[in-house]
């Protein structure tokens, strides 16, 4: 089927692998607009990739005791996660076996004796076990067997280090090998401290009007529009720096982001596994994050490279399809949440050591708020180029977004700094701004629209 | 001499007035005298929930919408807004706050806590987003004049449109 035809209603297979243009040779790549504004693909996007994959939940922080709660959504599917009363994590539908009535409606809370529906009373253990139904005798035959409405559970729900994953598809690879060595980046976040990572009190959320592949793309390594769409930030990081020095400001020193393309910031973006990508750079001013107070106790836990990683280094994950885990000017979950093709909700959640001692959190604290917070200097001004790049999408006739940027500097594989850090599972990888990372997702998605395709027609 | 009700009914005026004129100089743009009602030393916050009922009630070590600690950061951001180079606030939108339930909450003698509601109607790009909630003012005389030492603004929309700025609020 044409791309062309995607809004017709036509329902015949889609050829996925044409949205994707990509000349090694000349180090061109190309990618269609489509996939943004077609609300056929997006719904397939739901089923194929969202409620056909692992996706990421919450953090295990933010669900610490037993019956502690969390909702949230897998595609369009009511969640939620709970810790039982072994302390594993369990995840379900947030829906009633009776009537689908919810059976949480907050964003977190506590049902430590259990998930009591509010219609009609039916009630449920931690695991999920339908425990009670209001009037049982003279409502069901005898021998009615209550555990055939159990809750719906979650197919897979798994843990990394304190991130909470789920699939509603079964049949997927197990956790560890969705993530492969992304999870050392995760694993830098939580070595800093014994003491555990934790999400910081507060949320920040906003919807932007465009598809959540922008957002993705964006933080997957776009390392080209700093200079412009963040100007401004720039010259608040000069200005800031400027009455620091002069003594006229109590307000924190911000990361130089201003001298991150300089050339001896080294660093670099790498495609990985299963659509994930890694951006990591030397920042030019790592004394002024609070991960630094620690650099000598991690160069003696973790030896002088994991060290620098862990408190020098801008590290950015974009785990596929739906969070980042960001250490740079800041250090956060980005969660993703797709409410419709040009409608995305984006959260950002502040992580820090649980024990950081509080001069270091204060400090923490304004650098999240300097740029990610809704009323950030940074973050609203990428959420609004996501809205206009929405609309730019919808100028069909010309089907094409650019995707070449530094394809030139494309290697094979992971390069030696990736590997002295055991991330040794990239498949590609450029210099920073390398749009690769976008194209190498965008061979990701085709892959899972193309599998999740194949399994709904055979 | 003034009864205490009239003082108190002056001051009410003074102070009803005086905020009236801070949301006026927002909707008109008038970002020179706006910065200048505040102080040098002055906090700028707006809270984030915590979940439905609960809002951050630590400015420096947890989660905000927006915390200042110095009015060369809201110089800053003022900057930031009306440069045209921040794509987010290019064009600014048009706004318009309206304010009402003004009440002193408190008066020492060095301050005046003053509480009220706010709504903002604000359109763009064909849009138009409301948004609502309350301030809470603490105010101090310089030289004579009012001026803000103090601002808590509460937002009670927890997902926003895209982002906000104090324009919005």
């Amino acid at each position: 089927m044409k791309i062309e035809t995607l809004t017709t209603g036509d329902s015949g297979p889609i050829d996925f692998s044409s949205f994707v243009e990509y000349n090694r040779d000349t180090s061109e790549a190309r990618i269609k607009r489509v996939a943004l504004t077609s609300p056929e693909i997006f719904d397939m996007e739901m089923r194929y990739i969202f409620e056909g994959n692992w996706i990421y939940l919450c953090h295990e922080s933010q669900i610490p005791n037993t019956g502690d709660f969390f909702t949230t959504t897998m595609g369009r599917q009511p969640v939620i996660v709970v810790r039982n009363k072994d302390g594993k994590v369990n995840g379900f539908l947030n829906a009633c076996s009776h009537k689908g009535t919810t059976l949480c409606r907050t964003q977190t809370g506590n049902k430590s004796s259990g998930f009591a529906c509010s219609y009609h009373d039916w009630c449920f253990d931690l695991d999920g076990n339908l425990e009670y139904m209001p009037r049982l005798e003279e409502g069901y035959p005898s021998g009615h067997d209550p555990s055939s409405h159990n809750l719906t559970s979650i197919a897979r729900v798994d843990v990394h280090g304190g991130f909470v994953f789920g699939s509603l598809n079964p049949d997927v690879p197990t956790l560890k090998e969705h993530l492969g060595d992304v999870t050392e980046v995760i694993d830098m976040l939580n070595d800093q401290t014994d003491a555990g990572i934790e999400v910081i009190r507060g949320t920040n959320t906003c919807i932007y009007r465009g598809n959540w592949k922008l957002l993705i793309e964006n933080g997957g390594g776009d390392g080209l529009h700093l200079a412009s769409v963040h100007k401004t930030l720039i010259s608040i990081i000069g200005k800031r720096s400027e009455e620091l020095s002069k003594g006229t400001l109590k307000a924190e020193k911000m990361i130089r982001i201003d001298e991150l393309n300089d050339k001896d910031t080294v660093g670099a973006t790498y495609a990985m596994q299963n659509g994930h990508t890694l951006i990591q750079s030397d920042l030019p001013n790592p004394q002024d994050r609070p991960a630094y107070a620690r650099h000598e106790e991690f160069v003696e836990r973790h030896g002088e490279e994991r060290a620098r990683w862990m408190s020098s280094k801008l590290r950015q994950v974009a785990i596929y399809p739906n969070m980042f885990v960001m250490d740079q000017l800041a250090s956060l979950i980005r969660y993703v949440r797709p409410l419709g093709v040009d409608k995305t909700e984006v959260s950002y959640w502040c992580i820090a050591p649980k024990d950081e001692p509080r001069e270091l959190r204060i400090k923490r604290m304004r650098q999240f708020m300097d740029f990610f917070s809704i009323a950030g200097l940074g973050g609203p001004d990428d959420n609004h180029e996501f809205e206009q790049c929405q609309i730019g999408a919808s100028a069909a006739a010309a089907p094409w977004s650019d995707a070449s940027f530094g394809l030139h500097t494309e290697f094979d594989g992971s390069d030696r700094r990736a590997n002295e850090v055991g991330v040794h599972d990239a498949k590609h990888g450029g210099a920073v701004g390398w749009e690769g990372g976008s194209v190498r997702q965008y061979q990701a998605w085709i892959r899972l629209m193309e599998a999740g395709q194949q399994r709904e027609m055979s | 001499m003034m009864s205490m009700t009239t003082e108190r009914a002056t001051l009410q005026a003074e102070v009803e007035q005086f905020i009236y004129s801070e949301a006026a100089m927002v909707d008109q743009g008038r970002w020179q005298e706006w910065l200048e009602l505040y102080t040098e030393e002055m906090v700028y916050w707006a809270p984030s929930w915590v979940n439905e009922n609960e809002l951050t009630s630590d400015p420096e070590a947890e989660v905000s919408i927006i915390y200042m600690n110095s009015r060369k950061e809201l110089e800053h951001r003022i900057w930031r807004f009306t440069s045209g180079e921040s794509p987010a606030s290019y064009p600014l939108p048009r706004t318009n706050h309206m304010i009402s339930n003004v009440a002193i909450t408190s008066v020492t003698d060095d301050q005046i806590v003053v509480s009220s509601n706010w709504m903002s109607q604000i359109y763009r790009d064909k849009e138009q987003l409301i948004y609502g909630g309350f301030y809470e003012h603490t105010l101090v005389r310089v030289d004579g004049q009012l001026r803000i030492s103090h601002k808590k603004v509460v937002l009670l929309n927890d997902i926003v449109v895209g982002f906000v700025d104090v324009y919005h609020l």
